[in-house]
């Protein structure tokens, strides 16, 4: 009578292992899928975040670097208003290799004493949109301003010029 | 009678699903620095674009003072500094309003000032614009009536905060 009892016993435990690894394995299959749906869902939505954060930044630096060729442009103007070139220019320094065009609508003012030149800068990237645009002024005081004079003193008659770009507080 | 006990039926979180969840947490950590960082280059950028318009606009406004004192002096037939200062005196409130008219014609900028005071021998003269950058101008009048630019410079004002209100007790 106790070997039968021990008898079932045993077999009654065989087929609680057996309901019981195939508890685990169904668990284990369930987890692995919900955690598969979850870290894909969590996949794309992270690559389409860092995609627009690249993208932003991406222009962001053409941005930047647009303005940074205006003002550069700007400055050549100061330095020489009528001798500037006029025609678009491709300027190839961002970093992705993209150009950046450069044009200046340049017109000039006569005045009693001197000529007033004024300039739109303005810079587009390939496709022609604009992406920064500037207008600034010079004053050249004496009018026999060429193109080929580029000493300074033939720009202006204004001694012990003294310029000082930057923030001074 | 204890190993007849059916075992206990719950879903522990494993491993592999603790350790995938910490990467999508540290990904996510990363994907919100990535965008608050892209977020603050791009205002970063556009202050420097404003600041960079405001500066070029304070600069068409010396110019065209500049040019505007010039043509006083000519048309004024000043020849020595008294008959200059006198012939300025008079111009340069009419002057730094044109300006400021014409700065708006050229920039669309309605908001720049445009200043002039005289100091003895020196003419200051103050362009403000929109954004804060200043360009503060110092011109000299040579003996000969003609005008001398003595400093050209830039700067950004430092505006104090208001004071926010203090708690009244009521």
């Amino acid at each position: 009578m106790t070997t039968l009892f021990s008898r079932h016993q045993e077999i009654q435990q065989k087929l609680n292992r057996r309901t019981s690894t195939g508890w685990h394995a169904a668990s284990f299959m369930i987890e692995v899928l919900v955690l598969l749906t979850i870290f894909a869902a969590a996949v794309c939505v992270f690559t389409l975040l860092f995609g627009g954060a690249l993208a932003m930044s991406d222009r962001t630096a053409t941005q930047v670097e647009a303005m940074s060729v205006a003002q550069r442009t700007a400055e050549e103007f100061a330095i020489d208003p009528a001798g500037i070139e006029t025609e678009p220019i491709h300027t190839n320094t961002h970093e992705d290799g993209d150009d950046l065009v450069v044009s200046i609508d340049r017109t000039s003012e006569t005045h009693e004493r001197g000529t007033l030149w004024f300039a739109t800068i303005v810079v587009r990237d390939d496709a022609g949109n604009e992406l920064y645009s500037l207008d600034t002024t010079r004053y050249v005081a004496g009018s026999q301003t060429t193109s080929n004079d580029n000493s300074g003193e033939s720009y202006t008659n204004n001694a012990n010029v003294d310029v000082e770009v930057g923030d001074e507080e | 009678m204890n190993d007849n006990r059916r075992p206990t039926r719950t879903i522990r979180v494993g491993p592999i699903s603790i350790f995938s969840l910490v990467i999508a947490l540290c990904v996510a950590v990363l994907c919100v620095l990535t965008i608050s960082t892209a977020y603050a280059n791009q205002a970063l950028a556009k202050r420097q674009g404003a600041y960079l318009q405001g500066e070029y606009t304070n600069e068409v406004a010396g110019q065209l003072v500049l040019a505007q004192i010039d043509d006083t002096l000519a048309r004024t037939g000043a020849t020595n500094q008294q008959t200059a200062f006198t012939a300025l005196d008079a111009a340069l409130p009419t002057i730094c309003h044109d300006v400021e008219n014409a700065v708006i014609q050229t920039n669309g900028d309605a908001t720049t000032t445009v200043t002039a005071t005289r100091d003895n021998a020196t003419i200051t003269i103050i362009c403000s614009s929109s954004v804060g950058r200043q360009l503060t101008i110092q011109l000299g009048i040579t003996t000969s009536a003609t005008v001398e630019v003595r400093s050209w410079r830039t700067s950004t004002p430092w505006i104090e905060p208001e004071q926010p209100p203090l708690l009244t007790m009521s």
